[in-house]
């Protein structure tokens, strides 16, 4: 366990950059932004029963769970072999008991600590202009929300990345918006394994947004049943799984030390 | 080299090939080291490298089968506490202290951070970096980084230390005070397999060596061992003399040479190189022929028993020159 806090401390060390403090900022202003933007400039087209607990609901779900939490963690766990093997300090791991085990893992465990707390960040100042009544119980739901979505995708993303090293990034961004963005919405048992999925389950069960997601043919067609121990457990899961199968590849695979010109 | 072993061997390849795609890394090596310090020589793109991370288990032989203290190194930590690994490129965290960069590495053995901050200073002392290991990696100049890297190597104190051209980058007093950090650890009892495609490194550190070339081991053993296998070979000697043509004809009118060349030093002097197998008989009869046509003889080199001559025959072999 120490060399895990080892690998923890170091990475921390080495993203306390003013380059990606600032990310975590731009990261935790984007809610607020948005957030930000729809108060000042209200909806046009409101109706008179505008349902603004469902609105905001749905929009912070949007954009902290979704958006913040997963661009984050993209950015620190998609690359997080690649940027290794490109500084090539991969040898340096690779040549300790279980370095690469540790470093995936320390690299993980940070990247979910630091795009949380920017979520949970933004998604404290964003909810300020929601001007709801309710505004506990979404933080409360949110939060957990953006816990769990960091979890689920840094195991993703970590995953992709140990797959497609060198075109990381890329792949990331296509997984989200292929298998996230659109198979999770297929009617179909492929869309049960997504993180998508499950979080949706657990924003309607957490954050009770109201009827209308139910109501909604998009949405109706593509929440998991259930209470919402299971997705929970399902998250776990598929988090485990993902993580598992990165470690295996990343052992498996030869990234060799040596320079393509070096034989 | 064969001899029985206590312990298992340092190193035991058996027929081990290693194919990048259809460019071959390492060609059917069949090896076995007992423990001690060994140069792997070769020059660029000979080898040197696959062999190596063949030898820490980053690459997976395409044929054939890899140990390292009679175990295999891929996926080994056991083993990996007991190897230390200093790569020839640099891969450094530039915005850490060098300090820092070889505490954590100890910290992932397993060692406690107080006392693998305790050893890390140590070892960043012992390589000379006394002054320097506080500073961030980034402000380092090449020799800082290369004795960083050393000193990431040595810092666990491993059994068998991999060093990738440890030296390069080192101003000459940074060579010698690293050469007597690897000679004091062998004389400790540690082993030693270092990389380089510059001999007097080598030799400023071990007799022992391998030499590869193309991928294939071209020899192994002693200076002196390898000697004995070259016996056989044509020796070439190399005369300055006021007049090379007429000493180019009554070497080839005895019979005693197998080649002779005539070439310009950068100066600009005429020299002769004679290649014989007759080296008793052409010396015998050298001084005659001066005597007898008045020549005069301003400088006569033969092959002398530096690694580079070693070298240089047995790559001659190879390419099938020779």
């Amino acid at each position: 366990m120490s060399v895990l806090f080892a690998t923890m401390r170091f990475e921390y060390s080495r993203i306390m950059t003013t380059g990606r403090i600032t990310w975590w900022f731009v990261l935790a202003g984007f809610p607020i932004l948005i957030a930000g933007l729809i108060r000042v400039f209200p909806l046009a087209n409101a109706s008179a029963d505008f349902d603004s607990h469902f609105f905001w609901s749905v929009a912070i779900y949007l954009l902290v769970p979704c958006i913040t939490c997963a661009m984050g963690v993209l950015l620190s766990t998609g690359p997080a072999i690649a940027t290794e093997l490109e500084q090539r300090s991969w040898v340096y791991l690779a040549t300790r008991p279980n370095g690469i085990f540790w470093l995936l893992l320390g690299k993980y465990v940070v990247a979910v600590a630091w795009a949380s707390t920017a979520a949970i960040a933004g998604l404290t100042i964003a909810l300020v202009f929601t001007g709801l009544e309710t505004v506990l119980q979404i933080w409360i739901g949110m939060a957990a929300l953006s816990v769990f979505s960091s979890i689920s995708y840094a195991a993703v993303f970590l995953l992709v990345g140990a797959i497609a090293p060198q075109r990381a990034m890329l792949f990331c961004v296509m997984w989200t918006a292929g298998v996230e963005g659109f198979i999770s919405f297929i009617p179909a048992i492929i869309n049960r394994v997504t993180v998508q999925y499950r979080l949706r389950a657990l924003f309607v069960d957490w954050v009770q947004p109201g009827d209308e997601v139910r109501d909604n043919p998009l949405f109706a067609q593509s929440l998991a049943e259930g209470p919402w121990p299971v997705q929970v457990l399902w998250l776990v899961a598929l988090t485990s799984i993902f993580l598992a199968t990165a470690q295996v590849i990343a052992h498996r695979r030869e990234f060799t030390a040596a320079a393509e010109s070096d034989v | 080299m064969s001899e029985s072993f206590t312990e298992p061997p340092l190193i035991q390849f058996e027929s081990v090939t290693k194919l990048y795609g259809n460019v071959l890394g390492v060609n059917d090596i069949s090896l076995t080291l007992p423990q001690g310090a060994y140069g792997l020589l070769g020059p660029n793109g000979a080898g040197k490298s696959t062999l190596l991370n063949l030898l820490i288990g980053q690459l997976i032989p395409t044929r054939g089968t890899v140990h390292v203290l009679g175990q295999n190194p891929r996926h080994n930590p056991d083993l990996m506490r007991r190897i230390g690994f200093c790569p020839s490129f640099e891969g450094l965290y530039s915005s850490m202290t060098g300090l820092n960069w070889v505490t954590f590495l100890l910290e992932l053995h397993g060692v406690k951070r107080c006392q693998a901050r305790e050893c890390a200073t140590h070892c960043m002392n012992l390589v000379g970096m006394r002054d320097g290991m506080n500073r961030p990696i980034a402000a380092y100049s090449r020799g800082m980084r290369q004795r960083t890297k050393i000193a990431q190597a040595i810092a666990h104190d491993p059994q068998l230390l991999i060093l990738d051209e440890p030296l390069s980058g080192l101003d000459p007093i940074g060579r010698a005070e690293m050469t007597e950090v690897l000679r004091n650890r062998i004389a400790s009892g540690g082993s030693i397999i270092l990389a380089s495609h510059v001999l007097h490194e080598i030799e400023a550190v071990t007799d022992s060596f391998l030499l590869i070339s193309g991928g294939r081991l071209l020899a192994s053993g002693t200076a002196d061992e390898v000697h004995k296998l070259l016996f056989d070979l044509p020796v070439e000697v190399q005369i300055s003399c006021n007049d090379p043509q007429q000493l180019a004809g009554l070497i080839m009118s005895q019979g005693l040479a197998d080649s002779v060349c005539l070439s310009r030093s950068p100066s600009g002097a005429e020299l002769l190189r004679v290649a014989t197998r007759r080296a008793a008989g052409f010396s015998a009869e050298l001084p005659k022929w001066i005597a007898e046509h008045g020549l005069r003889v301003d400088e006569m080199k033969t092959a002398d028993d530096s690694l580079q001559t070693l070298f240089n025959s047995l790559m001659k072999i190879h390419r099938g020159e020779l």
